[in-house]
Order: structure tokens, then sequence, then C-alpha cells
């Protein structure tokens, strides 16, 4: 297992600017800290070899402690008089269990852990709704129901207690029947409490407060909504979860204004139990969406606390850069990317880190999960330390990819956590053969290609371009993607847009870009959310919620939402497989004289037969040309990769009808191809996540790596 | 669903003299049926590899099938070649599914079945 686990504040600074290290030495041991830049993160020995450089300047000696992760979202409102003072009470809440059987999930509390006094609302282990009260003086009991309850279906749970006779009363209502089902029913008991204690207590819904400051316990699984609390006969609050969806806030419509936030982010955004089926976005009709879905293992912000922080020196190349982390016997890599300053450094080039595609599969567990994800990639995976340490230590979240304990897809993903597969070194079980490599680890092959061939680079990364938009492209004669720059906001989509249609030059090197779209969380940097509407992806978004709660936008393919990446960049997906890569072929259009440029010092028919990743330039996925998606009528088609593995197969948004043999007949394959812009501009697109992979061999001397500097060569200078 | 037994003809060693040959990469129809019925368990229990050294040393693991508890190792040899950790799991797999047991590497290795 791992003993060192780490996170930054940010992911992307100016030279200048400060980051915050928070690190968890998980048996408290002193470590060494230390500033990396980062060039070549493959440690195939079939490869160049693993390369960073030390910052200089740059060195710590930390004393080191455990620094534990509570994961569990829930609702709090904080003490209010009007809380404190309660004792005789009712409280209303409708509730849609996702995991009934789990014992100890609160639905409501107010209560003081230390002196156990208030009272906790909750369903308890199948028995149904429970109730708790605690006179803070020893006095307790507990009612419950002994009812089970549905997964998935809305109750009405609702309990009183008078504090002058003791008398408390609990009852379950369900929404829905079904004949001689009988999940329902109501129960009163003469308790020995007189009174809830001394007030002070927070109301917290979905969850109870378990005694330190911001810790909480017994985390809900399910969707609650429309909480109301009575005290002594007067309304205290009646919070409405449908206002204020896309924030943390959560709203009283009551007389006390007692307003309150979430923690560690539930889902918002999600049909309550009025959804009738006819609206499809929560902003229509707020009503029918006024539910939050708590889950026990939501995790926005692991909340550590800073180790040390380090300011870049003004005159650092932009770079991607880690912190590093060793203590003899484990190491950690914090990665980072140092932009460069306002108006750029003077380099023609910027590389897009796709920040927002490694949130989406940090801490993935799919192969651990998933039964398929070895016929996915048609061997069996292998698991390193990290995946083992993520395996065991689910309270780290999952990606974009997995389910959440429930059941339900994980629809955020937040960077202010440890991501243990965004590291040096990692190897992927979705990299396929040879070095295995995926996302970041996999972009380093681009930049230690720069790198040796002295082409200066800047990083620019999806934060950057969402925030800044297209004046943070604008410096450049180029701009290259990654090897899988697959989740884009609309405003890091509009950027791009906007730089290619200005005249800028597009080196799309990677596949599968472009795909589905994202929102930011509106305030905090660094969290994600996506919808996975009608393909879905290790999951499918549910019915009536294909809007995001970040901002309001429909949700799902950008090839859905009338901006399919061919439109963009001339290819999109087609298909994938994970297992050995293959080669392209050239075609006529590459012996077009206006393709003479890209081909110069190339001899070869065959191109990529070769690489660290599967052993060839066209693999993991692959993109192709689609008129009828908006490849561009004036695209030259290169060349198109061939004699793929069974296991390539098309992309499901494909599939409009299922038939025998359809593997066999699908026409999976990679297209590399260029087109000019009306801009003045030009796209060359790659067509293949593996591409990267064949740069480096025989030395950098190949038609992959001759190819990729043909046409930068020409695309940095074009315009001069 | 029909009977385990009579899912794979464990008379029928072709797909696996090709599976000796070449366990990742390009793969027959028929050898991919049988790797299908092969990898078609639960989660729990699955076999995995637990990589001991990045690109030198692999070991066999199961998959525990529950959320929280990582792979566990099991006996058996360390691999230094990612394809052999690869069929030494087909044999496991092969022998657990059809009751019999596959002739040893050097004999399957032996008789190259192309693809």
């Amino acid at each position: 297992m791992k003993t060192l686990l780490g996170y930054a504040d940010k992911i992307s600074i100016a030279p200048g600017e400060p980051i915050a290290f928070k690190v968890s030495s998980e048996e408290s041991a002193p470590y060494d800290a230390s500033i990396v830049r980062l060039f070549n993160a493959d440690t195939n020995p079939a490869g160049p070899g693993y390369r960073e450089q030390i910052v200089p300047d740059a060195s710590w000696q930390i004393a080191g402690r455990r620094q534990p992760v509570y994961p569990g979202s829930c609702a709090v409102i904080p003490a209010a008089a009007a809380l404190r003072g309660l004792q005789s009470f009712h409280i209303s809440v409708l509730v849609w269990p996702s995991l009934p059987e789990q014992a100890d999930q609160v639905i409501a509390s107010l209560w003081r852990a230390e002196s156990e006094a208030g009272f906790i609302l909750g369903i308890d282990g199948g028995q149904g709704a429970s109730l708790r009260l605690g006179d803070g003086a020893g006095g307790s009991e507990i009612l419950c129901l002994g009812l089970p309850m549905l997964a998935r279906h809305w109750y009405r749970l609702e309990a009183w207690f008078d504090a002058p006779s003791g008398r408390a009363r609990l009852r379950q209502q369900t929404l829905h029947r079904y004949p001689g089902l009988s999940d329902e029913g109501e129960a009163h008991l003469a308790t020995a409490v007189r009174g809830l204690g001394a007030g002070g207590g927070t109301l917290v819904f979905a969850a109870r407060p378990a005694g330190a400051p911001g810790r909480f316990a017994g985390h809900f699984n399910g969707r609650l909504e429309a909480p109301v609390l009575h005290g002594g006969g007067a309304l205290v609050g009646a919070w409405d979860f449908g206002a204020g969806i896309g924030t943390d806030m959560v709203h009283d419509t009551g007389p006390h204004a007692l307003h309150g936030r979430l923690v560690q982010g539930p889902a918002r955004g999600v049909t309550g139990h009025a959804w009738d089926g006819t609206v499809f976005d929560w902003q229509r009709a707020p009503a029918q969406y006024a539910a939050i879905h708590f889950h026990q293992d939501d995790l926005e912000d692991a909340g550590w606390d800073t180790e040390f922080t380090w300011t870049a020196p003004a005159d650092l190349p932009s770079g991607m850069y880690a912190a590093c982390v060793r203590n003899g016997l484990d190491e950690d890599y914090v990665p980072f990317v140092v932009r460069p300053p306002a108006g750029g450094s003077g380099a023609r080039l910027a590389l897009i880190i796709p920040t927002a595609s490694y949130l989406a599969y940090a801490n993935e567990h799919l192969a651990l999960d998933a039964a398929l994800a070895e016929r996915v990639h048609d061997h069996v995976p292998a698991f390193g330390p990290n995946d083992l340490h993520l395996a065991a230590h689910r309270e780290l979240g999952g990606s974009l990819y997995d389910v959440h304990d429930d059941g339900s897809g994980i629809m955020t993903s937040s960077r202010h956590r440890p991501i243990l597969n965004m590291r040096p070194k990692y190897q992927s079980w979705l990299g396929g053969t040879g070095s295995c490599l995926w996302q970041l680890p996999a972009d380093t092959h681009l930049l230690d290609f720069l790198d040796r061939q002295g082409i200066a680079c800047d990083c620019i990364t999806d934060e950057d371009l969402h925030a800044q938009g297209a004046a943070v492209l604008a410096p450049y004669a180029c701009v290259m993607t990654a090897t899988h720059a697959e989740y884009w906001s609309t405003r890091m989509h509009d950027a791009l847009l906007a730089f290619r249609d200005s005249g800028g030059n597009i080196m799309h090197m990677g596949a599968n870009g472009l795909y589905w779209r994202i929102s930011f969380h509106p305030v905090r940097p660094g969290i994600i959310e996506v919808r996975r509407c009608e393909v879905g992806n290790g999951w499918i978004t549910p019915p009536g919620e294909a809007v995001h709660a970040y901002g309001g936008e429909l949700g799902g393919l950008w090839r859905r939402l009338g901006r399919a990446p061919q439109a963009v960049v001339g290819v999109g997906f087609v298909g994938q497989g994970f297992d050995v890569s293959s080669y392209y072929r050239r075609l006529p259009d590459s012996y077009r004289p206006e393709a003479a440029f890209i081909f110069e010092g190339v001899r070869d028919e065959i191109l990529g037969d070769f690489g660290l990743i599967g052993g060839g330039a066209a693999g993991l996925e692959l993109d192709r040309t689609e008129p009828s998606l908006g490849t561009p009528p004036n695209t030259l088609v290169l060349a198109r990769s061939e004699n793929h593995t069974r296991n390539y197969l098309p992309t499901v948004e494909d599939l409009l009808i299922n038939y025998a043999g359809q593997a066999e007949t699908s026409a999976v394959h990679a297209e590399m191809v260029y087109f000019d812009c009306a801009g003045g501009g030009a796209v060359f697109a790659t067509g293949s996540i593996a591409w990267a992979g064949s740069l480096p061999y025989n030395g950098y001397d190949n038609n992959v790596s001759r190819i990729t500097l043909n046409v930068l060569r020409r695309f940095l200078h074009r315009n001069e | 669903m029909r009977n385990a037994a009579t899912r794979i003809d464990p008379l029928r060693l072709d797909p696996v003299r090709e599976f000796w040959e070449r366990p990742i990469g390009h793969h027959s129809a028929e050898l991919e049926t049988v790797l299908s019925i092969l990898r078609s368990g639960k989660v729990a229990g699955k076999y995995c590899l637990i990589c001991l050294r990045p690109h030198a040393e692999w070991a066999i693991g199961r998959i525990s099938g529950v959320r929280g508890i990582a792979p566990v190792r099991v006996d058996g040899p360390v691999f230094t070649s990612i394809e052999d950790a690869e069929r030494y799991v087909f044999r496991l797999r092969w022998e657990a599914e059809t009751g019999y047991a596959l002739p040893a590497d050097d004999v399957l290795a032996g008789e190259s079945a192309g693809t």
C-alpha cells in the first residue's frame, strides 16, 4: 500500500504564482519533497527512458502526518436561535433511498454527539424509518417501524415529538402502491424523554454531526426532498432543494431564513418525486427537480492542510511539473502545469494539457468493478501499487466512469483529492500493451519529443482555456491537442473554434477528442460535471437528468449537441480496442501537391508500424472522417489505418441496429487528415491516441516523428 | 444457459495453440469465442495480474468483487513475461471450465497454429 499521497490547490500556475501541496504521510513518517519538471513519464525500457529534471532551490524535509479522507455528502443548516430552543417538533421529509438495506442512514438530525441530545430521523438496515431521541442527560429512546423500504421509491417520512408528555410518533408513507406489499405504517411510543436537552445543535440532512468540527457520520444514500420542520406548532424551516441548483447553497423558504450549505458535493439537478416526464430541464420546472441525491462516497474536497508551498520563479519555463515526495519506501508525484506569463512566453506553439479529461478518468476503477474490462482490452488487467491502493481506499473517490456505492453514476470529479492515476510512471490497463500509458503519462511523449526537437512550447491547461477563453490561445501560431482530449466545456470549445477561425493552426494529435460536454463548477475551480446522456459510458444518465446542474447546459456528446468533432478537426470517434495497435497506409490524397510538405522525407507507404503504445501508431481509440457529421469537403484523407484486431469495435453511438457479424464489417480505423480553413489556418489530425507513442521510436527518427515535425514546422511559420 | 461442460470442446486444442503463440493481439474467431467464454466470469474471484516491478515482473491475483477490498495475490510463479502470465491464467481457466488439463507449455508452444 502507498504511504505517501498528495494533491495541490491548483493545477496551473503562472510564473511567480504560489502553489500549495497537501500531503498525507500515511504512517506519519517524515518525507522529502522537491519540484521536478517532467519530460518523459514513461518508464518503458523499450523507449528513450524516464526523464525528469530537478528544479533548483525547491526542496523540503517534512515531518509528515497522516491526513485522512472523510467522504460523504450532506446538507448543513448552521445553528440558529430557531433551532437551539427546539423541544417539541414535527418533521416531514420526502425520501428516495438507494441503499435502504444499509444500517444507520440519517435523513435529518438535530443532534449533539457529545451529549447525545436532540433527534435523529433515519432509516435503519432494512427496517425502514427510525427515530432516535436524546435529552442530553442520559435519557435516550429509539423508535423503529420495522417496515422495509423499497430502493429507489419515494416515501414521506414524518416524526413527531411532544416534549412535555414524551410521546413520539413515526410515520412511513409510500408514494406508490403495490398490492400485497406493506411498506408503510405508523408507530407511537410513550418515551421517558422530556426534552431534547440544551440546544445549539446544527441541523443536518443526510448525515449527523460526528463530534469533531466538520465531521459527519451516518451518511444517507439516496434522494431527499422538501424537508419541513415545525417546533412547538410553528414553522421553523421549509427547505426547497430545487432552489440553488448548481450551487452549494440550500435555501430555506421559512420565516427564519435558515439557509445552509452542501458538504462534499451531492448531486443536484436530479428528478424529484413530482417529476412527471413532461419537462427535461430543471430550469423550466425546478419544483420537479427539488431533490438532492446524497452519497456516502461523495468526495469534492479532501480538505487536507497544506504541508508545503512553492512559488514558481518568474523566469521558469512553461511546462509540466510535479511535486515529488519520497520517504525511502514510497513516492508520489503531484503534477501541475506552469503556464506561460500572460500574453505567452514568445513560443509559437501551445500544447493544451487536457486536465478536464484527466479529471474525468481520475481514480478510475473500471477494471476492478466491471467484469467487462478484461473483455474490452482482450487481456488480463494488470494492477500496480496505485491501483491496489485505490482498490482498498474507496474514500479517495472514483472517476466519471465509475458508479457510487448505490450504483448511481458519478457525475462530478474533483482534483481536490489525491488522483493516483494522474501520475508520471503510472501504467493503465486502458493503455494497451507496451508502455501501457493513458492520459498524463502518455501526453509526456509529446513534451519529450518537442523538447528534444528544441521546439519551444507553452503548456495551457483546460482550466486556463475555460477561464480565459480564446485570448489564451491568441499568441500562438499553432495549438496542439494531446493524446486524448475528450472532455470539453462550451467555453473551451468556443475558444478552440475561435482560434481556428481566426487563422490559427491546429495539430490534433490524439483521438476521441472534443467528445463529451462538461461544465466546470461555477465557483470552485477544478471540479467538472458530465451527464452521460443517450449513449452512456460506464453508466447512463437517468431520464430527465440530461441538463447539467453546473450552469444549466444540456449535457451529452458534442456530436448530439450539434458540434461533432468532425466539424472542428475533420475526424471524430469511430471505435476502440485496447490490445495492440496497428499502422497506417498512405492514401492517394497524401500524394497531392498541397500535402507534399507533410510527407517531405517520407518514402514509406506504411506509417507507424512501430511504437510504445501497442506497437503501432494507430491504436486505443480511433477517429475517422464523416462528411455527414461535418468533415469539411476540402479535407485531404492522407492515410488510413488497417489490420486492427477483432477487439477494435465500433462506438455505440454509430450502432443504430445490431446484427450478426457487425464487428467484422464495421469500418473501425483511424484516418489522418489535413484541411485548410477559411480563416487562413489549417488543421492536421492523426486520428489515433497511440500516435504520440510512436514518436520516440528509433531515437525519435521515424516516419511518425517526421510527419509530425513537417506539419509542425509549416504551422509554426505559416503566417510569418 | 448451456451446461458449462459443453461450452468449450476440451479436445480441440488448435485455439489453445494459437493463444500460446500469440496471447495478445490478432486472434481467430475460434479463439475469440473460447476467450469470451473463459473471460465471462463475474468480477468476484476473477483473475488479474499484479505488477510487482513495472515492465519486469507480474504475479497472478484475484479481484475481490467487493468495493474496498483490493485484489489479492494468489500462490503461483512470478512471471518475467506478461505473455507467460496470460498463458498461465488461460490454463487455470481452461482447466476450471472444461475439467481437462492442458498439455505442458512446451507441447502447446511446439506446434504452430498460425492465425
